[in-house]
């Protein structure tokens, strides 16, 4: 036969291969929805499973598959879904009508009543077969039932032979008594069978992206949305989003106001959740009644902080972590001096956290929010005008020191051109002693902590040093950014989405702490003890940040602040002034223009 | 002897339209349709997330004219296009004629040497540039610095175009060697053997026989590079992101981060759009202007 002929024949071969298996799976899918009767040996009870009550909930998460944090995810959402499903299979509203029972007794009996010629003809087998025999036969006889709708328990367990063939008469004993029964649906309990089945999409940080085709066509549309507070934006914006704090149609209480149902179910939701945390739900979109709705339930946030390598810390000589700006300015340069990288970093991620962290501590987030998005300017007919100003003492303040860092060479040369995550490798590898980054750091450079002896690399982290003349309530101060998540309103399981919600909530942020060092939005939540180095600052911090400019002026963030911050961040030599004399230009152009709508 | 003349199908367009109509229906649903709604999109304002467009004309392509960043990545496209390729038809040129010369031992062996990239995809072969110019650890600098020469920011700003240029040449050289080797092999040898006979050296024929001999093919692979050099977007992606700079865009990589990049956390599909449609144009003038030089003046053997 010639090769194009083979070709041919192996790849309708390899087709009509995975036709078949997924027809054969979708026979013993069919199989498993069938009525069936359940003997319980131990109770010598007979029970009746209604077809299952398939409930499907589609969950698509920010984190891809094999991230730490999928995998603790994943672990509790099987158990949700085996516990949800015993919880809804005990629930009223599931159980099956009276007027129902004998029509499913009836179908499943008259089945029983068929096999039982052989099956006592095969339990007289099994008696008179050896010892060493009755084991594999007792097993095999379960099978055939399990074919005839008929389930053993404790048949694939250890059990002695013996015990499986006693097991095995008694359910003989209890089907013929059955079969001579003249109402044997007032003998047999009906009981629902339900099947909860989450549907994980583990698609990556652009989960939204991924999944924008379906909520244009209504189709397939998550009932589960997982990602950062920030980024999941525009289903708020487009109203996709079910608000947590309203109760639904029919109901009187709100989600947040219902029961804490996985976790203490004596108080309300809401009361699970760190006030700030949950606070933080809420979108400051154009929408009037939407903008105070809490739409997003936070699971788990991180904080930025500077991590060190103690093992540096040593050598030079430091023995005591930085508090405020100049401290840390000392302690770069006694790294320097020591021959030391003070810091690292690739050149475009993270660089605008020292920006942020700087501002926060000396101008504060509220003043940023105003320069940005402008106060009215008093004058009839003029547009808002910022203040403070860009050009204000305080941002050249701050930007004067985003260079100090460049021009002092803290960074090590190489910082430019490097491209994540060639900084964290270098960090771990001992070539620089501190880098800015996200509490996920600790999770994303565990392999190499482990790795490397005690002797080059033991990674710490230390708050944000405060600012000297800045407002004090700014430096005492957190930032925490949240991820969680959001319920979708074209979602088909929306009731049964925000149990796994609540679920989640409850159950899985031990795991997530300890064995992922995330810090979790739940009060009852220990912090990771990885971060030990900020967790008393961020434990007594009386107040918590969140967001940045993306959230309250995204174009202005994605169009000028930050392409315009990163040019000043990377440049060889850059003038301060020059730089905050072009933001103020462009800023001002951007409120002449009607601010976001102007970007329209 | 009368012969009849056979019935034609519905009048003198009836059969050419009833073959052409399969041909035509999928060319609408799968390409004119889609364009048309595309063209459409890129006049309208839009996120993405809800049937709701709004319609603003030509707003978007007013947007892009104003957008440096834009600007900006249509450079870098014209730039990976003419400056990548030179060196790229050069390294193609020479690969080919030392391949096509059958004194050279293990044509075979370097021919799939050269050919190796072409079968990787582009994220793997990006990655492992990536490590390759890595500032920091990458093999390139070590070896500038085991030289006692000073390492060179491969991936910055200023760099890293030229860096990936380096890169695509890399990857593709290979297929356009095939393609001129083929187009090589195809000029019949008299052609050679009378200009031996005359007298030519070898540098003389490749240039006064090979070269216009093989106008047809190269101005195919010219075509080839040019719409890959504008299109050009997951070598780009794979060696820059997460966080490309936005001097090392190119056209087809910001219509990516406008339309899809979650951590702008805003969407502009009608500016993206406006972008591809674009940039379908230049590829069309650009594909036209290779056409006409190749009317212009065919060369048959």
């Amino acid at each position: 036969m010639p090769l194009f002929y083979r070709l041919l024949m192996a790849m309708l071969i390899s087709a009509g291969l995975v036709l078949t298996y997924d027809l054969f799976q979708a026979q013993i899918e069919e199989e498993r929805d069938q009525p069936r009767l359940v003997f319980d040996a131990r109770a010598g009870r007979l029970t009746l499973e209604k077809p299952a009550e398939r409930i499907r909930i589609i969950y698509a998460s920010m984190f891809g598959p094999g991230e730490p944090v999928m995998r603790v995810r994943d672990k509790w959402i099987s158990r949700f879904e085996e516990e949800y499903a015993a919880r809804l299979a005990a629930d009223p509203s599931y159980a099956v009508p009276p007027a129902e029972r004998p029509r499913f007794v009836a179908d499943v009996l008259h089945q029983a009543r068929q096999a039982l010629p052989e099956f006592r003809q095969r339990l007289a087998a099994l008696d008179a077969a050896g010892a060493g025999q009755k084991g594999l036969l007792a097993q095999e006889l379960a099978a055939w039932l399990e074919d005839r709708r008929i389930a053993v328990s404790d048949m694939d367990g250890d059990a002695p032979p013996l015990e499986r063939a006693r097991t095995l008469h008694a359910l003989l004993t209890r089907l013929e008594t059955l079969a001579e029964s003249h109402a044997p649906a007032d003998e047999v309990a009906v009981v629902p069978r339900v099947k909860v089945t989450v549907e994980r999409r583990w698609q990556g940080r652009w989960v939204l992206s991924a999944n924008r085709p379906r909520f244009l066509t209504g189709r397939e549309v998550p009932d589960i949305i997982e990602g950062g507070k920030t980024e999941l934006r525009a289903l708020v914006q487009d109203d996709y989003a079910v608000p947590l704090d309203v109760p639904p149609a029919g109901e009187t209480l709100s989600p947040l106001d219902g029961p804490d149902t996985w976790g203490r179910p004596e108080r309300p939701w809401r009361a699970a959740f760190i006030p700030s945390m949950l606070a933080d739900g809420k979108y400051p979109i154009d929408d009037p009644v939407r903008r105070q709705r809490i739409y997003f339930a936070p699971l788990t946030c991180y904080t930025y902080c500077i991590f060190y390598n103690e093992v540096l810390f040593k050598r030079a000589g430091i023995d005591r972590r930085p508090r405020t700006w100049p401290e840390f300015i000392a302690v770069c340069e006694k790294l320097k001096a020591a021959g030391i990288n003070p810091l690292t970093a690739d050149m475009e991620a993270y660089g605008e956290v020292w920006m942020m962290w700087l501002i926060y501590r000396a101008v504060g987030p509220q003043a940023w929010e105003r320069t940005i998005t402008g106060v009215p300017s008093g004058r009839p007919g003029r547009p808002p005008i910022s203040d403070p100003p860009w050009t204000d003492p305080r941002y050249r303040g701050v930007f004067a020191q985003v260079r100090l860092l460049r021009d002092c060479g803290y960074f090590d040369k190489a910082f430019a051109g490097s491209a994540w995550p060639a900084a964290q490798r270098a960090f771990a590898s001992g070539s620089a002693a501190m880098m800015i980054n996200g509490s996920w750091l600790v999770q994303e450079l565990g392999g190499y902590e482990e790795a490397a002896s005690a002797r080059t690399f033991k990674l710490n982290c230390f708050s944000f040093p405060q600012w000297p003349g800045g407002r004090p309530q700014d430096q005492t101060a957190a930032f925490a950014g949240t991820c969680g998540v959001m319920v979708c309103r074209q979602g088909k399981a929306t009731r049964h989405a925000i149990e796994l919600v609540k679920y989640l909530s409850a159950r899985d942020h031990p795991d997530l702490v300890h064995e992922n060092a995330q810090i979790s939005c739940m009060k009852d939540a220990d912090f990771p003890p990885a971060l030990a180095g900020v967790a008393d600052d961020f434990l007594s911090a009386p107040l918590v940040y969140s967001g940045d400019p993306r959230d309250y002026a995204p174009r202005f963030a994605a169009a000028v602040l930050l392409p315009t911050y990163v040019e000043f961040f990377l440049a060889e030599s850059a003038s301060v002034g020059k730089f905050l004399a072009g933001l103020e230009e462009r800023s001002t152009a951007y409120l002449d223009n009607g601010g976001e709508r102007g970007y329209e | 002897m009368i012969v009849s003349q056979p019935r034609r199908l519905g009048g003198w367009w009836g059969a050419p339209a009833l073959f052409l109509a399969p041909a035509l229906v999928l060319f609408a649903v799968l390409f004119a349709f889609p364009a048309a709604g595309s063209l459409y999109v890129s006049m309208c304002r839009w996120t993405g997330f809800t049937p709701h467009m709004e319609f603003v004309g030509l707003h978007s392509f007013a947007r892009l004219l104003a957008d440096m960043k834009f600007w900006n990545a249509l450079r870098n496209n014209f730039w990976i296009m003419g400056a990548g390729g030179v060196v790229f038809f050069a390294f193609a040129l020479v690969f080919a004629a030392a391949l096509n010369d059958r004194r050279l031992r293990g044509r075979k062996f370097f021919q799939t040497l050269i050919f190796f990239p072409s079968f990787i995809s582009a994220v793997g072969a990006a990655t492992f540039w990536k490590l390759l110019y890595d500032s920091k650890s990458g093999l390139l600098n070590l070896s500038l610095e085991g030289l006692g020469a000073s390492p060179v920011q491969w991936l910055s700003s200023d760099n890293a175009i030229d860096a990936a240029i380096v890169m695509l040449v890399w990857a593709e050289v290979g297929g356009a060697m095939i393609l001129l080797l083929a187009g090589m092999r195809r000029i019949p040898k008299d052609y050679y053997e009378a200009a031996e006979i005359d007298g030519a050296s070898g540098s003389q024929q490749f240039f006064h026989v090979t070269v216009p001999m093989m106008r047809e093919v190269v101005l195919i692979a010219l075509s080839l590079w040019m719409i890959g050099s504008m299109k050009v977007f997951g070598f780009i992606q794979a060696l820059l992101a997460p966080d490309i700079n936005d001097r090392c865009q190119v056209i087809s990589t910001l219509q990516y981060d406008y339309a899809f990049n979650n951590r702008r956390c805003i969407f502009l599909m009608g500016e993206a759009t406006a972008m591809a449609v674009v940039q379908v144009a230049i590829v069309l003038v650009l594909v036209g202007i290779v056409r006409l030089l190749r009317e212009k003046k065919s060369i048959e053997y």
